[in-house]
């Protein structure tokens, strides 16, 4: 222990540490030896890419993994692991990415559920004190509504004031923008730093460097399952902190092709869906795809792009409306990158050879009873397209969600198609992953396809697309040339403001 | 007839469907579906009978038929809690087990008399009032234990915390779970608690309703009761109208058979319980409907914390 207190700053002893913590899930060591120490009063970042292990070794924290090895200490006490009560007693708060709300209860009930305040439920819909916390918060949040009704923004407040309210003294918030409008994002950030000024800690689980830098005082920076670095956010630039995340691979992200459009591929007109609820999700759509082009539709998710895609691919039946691809014969010359990869994309229980053959199996080349040499080369193909190493004897559950992406990609890229719709192709990949998609889709673009992708990250929508459509409750409220097109303005169209406030 | 005999008979022949259908949305609100319903209702009726003949009394029987269908129930809890079996398959084993076990059992009983009836409560002056009297104030007391189950379960789940617990358990398991309640203990207690209630049920139809034991004595009762929750989308007040609404049909069905005018042939309404096992099957089976009747979003589910 006294190694560390050398390397401390300040003189009180953390709010938490960790000490070797690890975690196995059968083959893979989520957490090897993690160590880091969770300052008072202020915002410490964790950061690092998908499957870093920065979600487990918050679920170890807040105690709904039991760890392999390590100790926990929370204000100088051994905190009992494995155990969720023990870590809200503590005073450890979770805010997930996936809200942990009961969507069909009110905001209060849901508070409720977190504090005990007697065996009977309290009828007022919010007492003193929690109206007092939603004002220091700057909170403007109705407790009667089921939470089913209220934004993604609100919903994360509602979380946000619950944990608080339970008594946590270190809020840990895990990838909270990433369902965010860049404006609600800012707003995140205000609670975020009133909270730490309270002198409660907050950490933040994110892969987005940009935002971190700004509201972070410590960086701790997790890869492979281990701690690789930590410091001050005063004294990192982005550059230094990527190299730390992406260790010493190389990626390199291509220019967006030049526009130059080709003939139409896609047309689509006064197109209306409904969810499997039957609600209207996607309104009088109409817009046309070139050859050549990259359009990306942006908006915050759930505002009909999914649905949108869905419908061009042929998944979902359009309640009015029209899409025609004259140019497209069959399924041939069409690619279609769902958002989800494993069970839309890929069979998760068939190998890669067998994944890499969905959808070609009847041409002449595999023969009547799929020739085993043209199949092994057919796979062979799919994963040579991104030069990385996969065996393509397993079952494709157990890969990367990078790799797995590589594959849809590699399989659908095929046939060299002319329409190529791609929903949310990097969400949830690494960097490296993530780039290489990138690449492929404009090199697909520059051979003369159209590209019609959906995307949550403003930054990577720009530097790729040719063409923006901006999606709100259902409607597509922009088209522009990517070029005209910046951050601020998209970034307002998003949540529904006007083009020029 | 009078209107307030059928009216009585109407809550008589309500009341066993009752009792199973409030321990079957106890179970469906923590997220557990038990189509072993049927069977449970029989393991119950035997219990209650046999425990009935042996120590003389109706009232230790009818808790004995409680315990002996929670035992039963724990069965199932550990096979769709514990080892996440398929809730609806190792439902519908439970439904033919339950019917298997209780009739190899029940073997001895077949033809003898209760040995103990259950004392009606005394309502006194209220019992003599005109229509009132018969309609309401002169069952025995399982009818009225069976409407203040129905009221005390309302108010637990609409009125107090662990009520609050227990909608969410149905609707969301992982967020009971990161507020530091064990999800497992609390599954297991509710099923365990239900499948007791439906025992209630079957006590009722051999010491009471009958009173005998008679192989298959609950002819659908456990499937009805089932529609029933479905119907009354998982609110303990209108299972009660719903019960009740079900016995009239029950005692219309009677009367008919006797009658010989009959409106509607008593073939239909025999074909009833089939009609609701089918029309469970399918309105479970579909994820619009569920989503339509507001059922628990968990329900049928096995809870796993780490499934990644």
């Amino acid at each position: 222990m006294s190694a560390f207190k050398t390397e401390r700053a300040t003189p009180v002893h953390p709010l938490v540490r960790l000490r070797g913590v690890s975690k196995r899930f059968g083959d893979v060591l989520a957490n090897d030896g993690v160590s880091f120490d969770v300052p008072r009063g202020s915002v410490l970042a964790l950061v690092g890419e998908n499957g870093a292990g920065k979600s487990t070794t918050m679920n170890i924290l807040s105690g709904l993994y039991l760890p392999d090895a390590g100790q926990i200490e929370v204000d100088g006490q051994a905190l009992a692991l494995g155990s969720p009560k023990a870590s809200l007693a503590a005073g450890i708060g979770m805010v997930h990415q996936q809200f942990r709300l009961v969507e069909t209860l009110t905001g209060f009930e849901n508070i409720s559920l977190a504090i005990d305040r007697g065996r009977f439920l309290q009828r007022r819909s919010a007492d003193d004190a929690l109206r007092q916390q939603m004002h220091d918060l700057g909170f403007d949040l109705d407790l009667t509504v089921p939470v089913w009704q209220l934004s993604l923004a609100r919903r994360q407040q509602l979380e946000i004031l619950r944990v608080l309210s339970a008594g946590a003294r270190v809020l840990a918030l895990d990838e909270p923008t990433s369902v965010l409008s860049p404006i609600e994002t800012q707003g995140l950030f205000a609670i975020i730093e009133k909270i730490a000024a309270s002198g409660r800690s907050v950490v933040l689980i994110s892969h987005k460097l940009s935002e971190i830098l700004g509201v972070a005082r410590d960086i701790v920076v997790m890869r492979g399952g281990r701690v690789v670095h930590v410091g001050l956010a005063k004294d990192s630039d982005p550059d230094s902190l990527a190299r730390h995340i992406v260790g010493d691979r190389r990626f390199t992200t291509e220019a967006r092709p030049a526009t130059r459009r080709g003939d139409v591929v896609l047309t689509v007109d006064k197109l209306s869906v409904a969810d499997h609820r039957g609600a209207r999700v996607v309104r009088d759509v109409a817009f046309k795809a070139h050859r050549g082009e990259v359009v990306a539709m942006i908006g915050v998710t759930g505002n009909g792009q999914t649905e949108l895609m869905e419908t061009i691919g042929g998944l979902r039946k359009p309640l009015s409306g029209r899409i025609e691809s004259p140019q497209l014969n069959g399924r041939r010359h069409f690619a279609y990158i769902p958002a989800q990869h494993l069970g839309t994309g890929l069979a998760p229980g068939l190998t890669v050879r067998e994944n890499a053959l969905l959808g070609r199996q009847f041409l002449p080349a595999f023969g009547p009873w799929l020739r085993r040499r043209a199949v092994d080369a057919n796979a062979r193909e799919v994963i040579a397209r991104f030069g990385v190493k996969i065996a393509d004897n397993a079952p494709v559950r157990r890969l990367s969600g990078g790799n797995l992406q590589r594959i849809v990609l590699g399989r659908e890229l095929q046939d060299d198609p002319k329409l190529i719709i791609a929903d949310y192709p990097t969400r949830g990949l690494d960097v490296a992953s993530a780039a290489q998609i990138r690449s492929a889709l404009i090199a697909a673009a520059a051979a003369g396809a159209a590209v019609l992708m959906s995307s949550e990250e403003l930054e990577e929508s720009l530097s790729m697309a040719t063409r923006v459509l901006v999606m709100h409750s259902g409607a597509i409220v922009a088209d522009l040339p990517a070029e005209e097109a910046d951050l601020e303005t998209i970034g307002r169209l998003m949540i529904g403001g006007r083009e020029a406030a | 007839m009078n209107p307030e005999l059928l009216l009585a008979a109407a809550i008589i022949a309500g009341t066993p469907i009752l009792f199973a259908a409030l321990g079957e949305l106890l179970s469906e609100r923590a997220g557990v579906i038990n189509l072993g319903l049927e069977g449970t209702m029989l393991v119950g009726a035997v219990a209650g009978f046999a425990a009935t003949t042996q120590t003389g009394s109706a009232w230790f029987g009818t808790a004995f038929a409680a315990f002996a269908a929670g035992l039963f129930g724990l069965l199932f809890a550990f096979l769709v809690i514990t080892l996440r079996m398929n809730q609806i398959v190792t439902g519908l084993a439970f439904t033919i087990l339950g019917g298997g076990l209780s009739a190899y059992l029940g073997k001895p009983f077949i033809g003898k008399p209760v040995a103990d009836v259950m004392a009606k409560p005394d309502f006194g002056a209220l019992a003599d009032l005109p229509f009132v009297g018969p309609a309401f104030f002169r069952h025995d007391a399982l009818v009225y234990l069976a409407v203040i189950l129905a009221i005390a379960v309302s108010f637990y789940i609409w009125r107090t915390r662990y009520g609050l617990i227990l909608r969410s358990l149905g609707e969301s398991p992982d967020v009971v779970d990161t507020l530091g309640m064990n999800v497992t203990l609390l599954r297991y207690v509710y099923v365990v608690v239900g499948t007791a209630f439906a025992g209630l049920g079957g006590a009722y139809l051999s010491l009471v309703y009958t009173p005998s034991w008679i192989e298959n004595m609950t002819a659908g009762r456990g499937w009805i009761a089932l529609a029933l929750v479905i119907f009354a989308s998982w609110r303990p007040m209108w299972l009660l109208a719903g019960a009740y609404l079900f016995g009239l049909v029950d005692a219309l069905r009677f009367r008919m058979q006797i009658g010989g005018d009959a409106l509607i042939s008593p073939y239909f309404l025999n074909m009833l319980p089939y009609v609701a096992t089918i029309v469970v099957l399918v309105l479970m089976s579909s994820n619009r409907s569920r989503l339509k009747f507001g059922a628990p979003a968990a329900l049928g589910t096995a809870y796993d914390r780490e499934r990644r």
